[in-house]
């Protein structure tokens, strides 16, 4: 086949998915290695074709929220579109000193009481893990991706998405899930109104509490 | 100083001491055993719970440790620069010293979570650390640079709670200065650790001091593979534990106690002497007891002894029963008993011998010892007077012995009251008295024995019978004839001897009695002595068978050659071996004499009774039946063929006495023969019961037989007699043919005399036998 000939046919294809652009519901349900439902699974779906990306929404992306209530993060696991800012509100009474050091995101912000603190932009992709200096129990995650196709399962461990007809990769994310399902990419050719089920290759890791080894500082 | 073993006293002590030493002995030696293993394992205890002190200090620290690097680990800044390490490493660095001079570590570390070493301020040559193993809670000792250091390490998450590890904080402290002085305090025992071989650190000041090395090296050496033993180190002998507190491939770290053991059996020591010291008072404590013990047993006991000593020697000691031992006691009343019964019979004894019973005077022995002490005396001069009594064997066989017992009494009594003072009358024996009468050298011998003779002047009456005695006194003076003793009264026997056939009253000792005396005692002397060697000799007189003229048999005569006095009649020393009782020696020697001359006689076809004269003195010796017929036995020769002649006034002494002998003699065969018959006072009625076989008519009777009539009717009555009593009659003293014929006429079966023969010396019999049958026949 000759080159010419091959961009003939990218050509087609994306005219195609333009032409037929009414949407379509994709709903996903997540289950781990026991089929039983898995909440707080971040899932997000990338487009194959990224041109089809609106990238005028950059710019008006609102601010999403990583508060900090009853010395916890809340959301404990917070998704948000590349190059979203993210503001961390203080509703506790007390100081929060809020720091990353994920390549993704480093940053400090330092003691602080007040509900409003200068949000701040995460545009690079990937898992920021934060932290509070003050409150060593304290974690969050802020997950970020590139795509506007992403959310957490609910109680039932289902998320449902309204897709454009394309062909899309499916993936999932948790700070808990083995390497194996992080990394695992569902690809899926939209046409149709569609219901699909992930279920976990692997068991996720157990929760890890910094408190349950430290027994030595408990005796005192 | 000899100690006595064999002493009550002793022994007894001994054997307490020995008992207690050895009780004493095995309660000490289980005591101190006992409590030396105490000690030991007391401290043995100790070690174990040192160790366990010991490990805790250690488990104390690293989790001091642990606390120190944990909040180290999550310090925000130092995450900082962590997560900037690549970039700035020195920042990194300085800030880890800087927190390790806060917690006062010896090192410290970061490492990737790899456990490579991302900056540290130790040179190690680890390239990736035993993370996993240090991370643990516990004891974690790592060798770095030879240098043992307890450590841990803690992992640095950035976010604390997440599971993410970024990298590990590792710290550590040098073990060298967890032991001190106070560990040692704590413990209680001197701590040193040993790095493979070589003493790290010690608390033990030699190992501490200037020849640390040297020191070190040497206890090395000493240390024993075992887990704990005793050594001796520098001097001094040290209980010691080890063990392992560490060990890995290249490296192994030990801990060692030890205590000085002086110190550590203080009290051990202290409680062996504390017992030495009661045990001792508790042995002189029993040593005195059973001293005292065995004393008071002892002690009566050598005073019993000594008591009993005493009366060994006659003096008799009052005994006192205070000992406070009954068996003593009742041995201290024994004695006394004893004693009391010794002295009586002493007493008893003392009159027995000293004292005649029959008559109460003082007898032969208190009579000599009188009489030696006179002499002793020496200032003295007396008369010894020994006296008899006449013809008291005559009052003794008319009226009895029972009468002539009461007549001696009687005697005695007016003895004793007539002696002048100071003189002294003793009863010998028999019809014998003596008496001892101070006197002056000048004395009037009359007067002297005046009042002696007075005693005899009026008769006796004793039981209604009146008796008229008469006495016989033989004198020697002190010390004019003798100055001993037994001088005074051989002369005063002598004198009585002379007087009695004087017929005198009394006879003076003087010399010219004493050579006859003299001579009659040294032969009694030489008397045994001459049957020994051959000076004494049987001469043989044949009788013959009057109605044959064969000899029949031969009279046995004793001759006695004296080298110096010549030819001794038997009349003159057979009355005196009688008196001496040296008769019995002479009458078995002429049995023995005349059964070999019998035998010789056999040999030459001679059968020829053999006749031997016995005494009265043998028949009152019960020996004589004996004698007989063992010598019979062992001369093999029948008992008809000896014939015994026994006079008839030996028979009349002692009639009873000598009819059992003769009996006895009868049975075995022997003949008998009653010799010197006439002589004699027998009755018909002994004559009738004495076992004989033969009647001798005395010489007398025969000698003027030719002449005398009456001596014809004599003879012919005895023989009558005798022949109707069944006895054969011997005629002796025959001296003619005349008197042969006039026996052969009577009857008398055997005649004796010199127209026979005299007797022949015993070496001339047999000749004489020979040519006397050649003539005969």
């Amino acid at each position: 086949m000759t080159r010419p000939f091959k961009y003939k046919i990218i050509s087609v294809l994306i005219v195609l998915c333009c032409f037929a652009s009414q949407a379509k519901n994709i709903n996903i349900q997540v289950n781990d290695t026991e089929k039983n439902p898995l909440t707080n699974i971040v899932v997000y779906i990338e487009s194959v074709n990224k041109v089809m990306l609106d990238k005028t929404q950059l710019t008006d992306r609102p601010t999403a929220t990583m508060d900090q209530v009853n010395r916890q993060f809340s959301p404990k696991i917070l998704v948000v579109n590349k190059a979203t800012k993210i503001s961390f509100p203080n509703s506790d009474k007390i100081k929060h000193h809020v720091y990353s050091f994920s390549p993704a995101k480093t940053f400090e912000i330092k003691l602080y009481s007040d509900k409003q603190s200068t949000p701040l932009l995460f545009n690079q992709t990937g898992e920021v893990t934060l932290g509070c200096n003050i409150h060593d129990w304290m974690i969050g995650y802020v997950y970020v991706v590139d795509t506007p196709w992403f959310g957490k399962t609910d109680l039932q461990g289902n998320i449902e998405f309204e897709l454009p007809q394309g062909k899309y990769n499916i993936k999932i994310w948790h700070p808990l899930l083995q390497d194996e399902d992080q990394d695992f990419t569902k690809k899926i050719d939209v046409n149709s109104d569609n219901k699909l089920t992930i279920n976990l290759k692997e068991a996720m890791k157990p929760a890890y509490s910094a408190y349950d080894e430290d027994d030595e500082l408990d005796v005192y | 100083m000899s100690i006595n073993f064999k002493s009550l006293q002793n022994r007894i002590l001994i054997r307490f001491i020995f008992l207690l030493m050895i009780t004493i002995s095995i309660i000490l030696f289980v005591t101190l055993e006992q409590t030396y293993r105490h000690s030991e394992s007391q401290i043995n205890k100790q070690f174990t719970t040192a160790q366990l002190v010991f490990s805790d200090k250690l488990s104390h620290h690293s989790r001091a440790l642990y606390r120190g690097i944990s909040p180290i680990s999550k310090d925000f800044t130092l995450k900082q620069l962590i997560n900037d390490a690549e970039s700035d490493p020195e920042s990194l660095l300085s800030a880890m010293n800087n927190q390790q001079r806060r917690i006062k570590t010896d090192f410290s570390a970061l490492l990737s979570n790899d456990a490579k070493t991302i900056v540290s301020n130790i040179s190690s040559s680890l390239t990736t650390w035993p993370v996993e193993k240090i991370r643990q809670s516990g004891v974690n000792i790592l060798v770095l640079n030879n240098i043992p250091y307890l450590v841990r390490a803690v992992p640095i998450r950035l976010i604390e709670s997440s599971s993410k590890i970024k990298a590990w904080l590792v710290m550590g402290i040098k073990i060298k200065k967890l032991i001190s002085d106070d560990l040692k305090n704590i413990l209680g025992f001197d701590v040193t650790l040993v790095l493979n071989d070589t003493v790290e650190v010690s608390t033990y000041p030699a190992l501490n001091g200037q020849d640390k090395k040297l020191a070190s090296q040497l206890f090395i050496n000493e240390i024993p593979s075992a887990d704990r033993d005793n050594i001796s180190f520098q001097g001094k002998s040290l209980a010691l534990y080890q063990f392992v507190i560490n060990e890995s491939e290249n490296e192994k770290l030990s801990a060692i106690f030890t205590i000085d053991k002086d110190l550590a059996f203080i009290n051990f020591t202290d409680l062996a002497s504390q017992l030495i010291f009661v045990i001792g008072i508790i042995i002189l404590l029993t040593v005195f007891l059973s001293f005292r013990f065995s004393i008071s047993i002892a002690t009566p006991l050598k005073n019993l002894v000594n008591i009993a000593h005493k009366i060994q020697y006659g003096n008799y000691a009052e005994i006192t029963h205070d000992a406070r031992v009954s068996e003593v006691n009742k041995l201290s009343f024994a004695l006394s008993n004893m004693q009391s019964a010794i002295q009586q019979r002493e007493k008893e004894n003392h009159q027995l011998a000293f004292y005649s019973v029959l008559t109460g005077l003082p007898n032969r022995n208190h009579f000599l010892r009188t009489m030696n002490e006179l002499i002793a005396d020496a200032t003295l001069q007396f008369a010894v007077i020994l006296m008899d009594i006449d013809r008291f064997k005559e009052v003794n066989d008319t009226l009895g012995h029972e009468y002539g017992d009461k007549v001696l009494q009687a005697i005695a009594t007016r003895l004793e009251k007539s002696l002048v003072r100071g003189a002294y009358v003793a009863y010998l024996e028999g019809d014998e008295f003596a008496m001892l009468i101070p006197c002056q050298k000048s004395v009037e011998i009359e007067l002297l024995v005046a009042p002696v003779i007075n005693v005899f002047e009026q008769f006796f009456e004793i039981n209604n019978i009146q008796l008229d005695v008469s006495a016989s006194m033989g004198i020697a003076m002190y010390p004019e004839d003798a100055v001993k003793a037994d001088g005074l009264m051989q002369f005063a026997d002598i004198a009585l001897y002379v007087c009695k056939d004087k017929h005198n009253s009394y006879e003076l000792y003087n010399q010219k009695l004493n050579t006859h005396s003299i001579l009659r005692l040294n032969l009694m002397s030489e008397l045994r002595g001459s049957l020994d060697n051959g000076h004494l000799q049987l001469h043989y007189q044949p009788q013959i068978d009057i109605a044959t003229n064969q000899v029949k048999s031969i009279e046995c005569l004793v001759r006695w050659q004296h080298p110096e006095h010549g030819f001794i009649y038997p009349d003159d020393f057979i009355p005196l071996a009688e008196q001496t009782g040296n008769i019995r020696y002479l009458t078995k020697w002429a049995i023995e004499e005349a059964l070999k001359q019998y035998n010789k006689l056999k040999e030459n076809g001679f059968h020829i009774h053999m006749a031997v004269n016995i005494s009265a003195i043998d028949l009152t010796d019960s020996d004589l039946v004996d004698f007989v017929k063992v010598a019979l036995n062992k001369h093999n020769v029948v008992p008809n063929m000896l014939m015994l002649e026994v006079t008839e006034s030996a028979i009349m002494s002692d009639p009873e006495k000598a009819i059992t002998v003769l009996n006895q003699l009868k049975e075995m065969g022997v003949q008998l023969s009653i010799d010197d018959f006439g002589t004699g006072y027998s009755s018909m009625e002994q004559l009738k019961r004495t076992p004989v076989n033969e009647l001798k008519i005395d010489k007398s009777f025969v000698l003027e037989l030719i002449s005398s009539n009456e001596d014809a009717i004599i003879v012919k009555s005895i023989t009558d007699l005798a022949h109707n009593l069944g006895l054969s009659v011997v005629a002796e003293g025959v001296e003619n043919k005349q008197s042969l014929e006039i026996l052969h006429k009577i009857g008398v079966e055997t005649a004796q005399g010199y127209f026979i023969s005299k007797a022949i010396h015993a070496d001339d019999f047999l000749p004489w036998l020979v040519n006397y049958e050649k003539n005969n026949a």
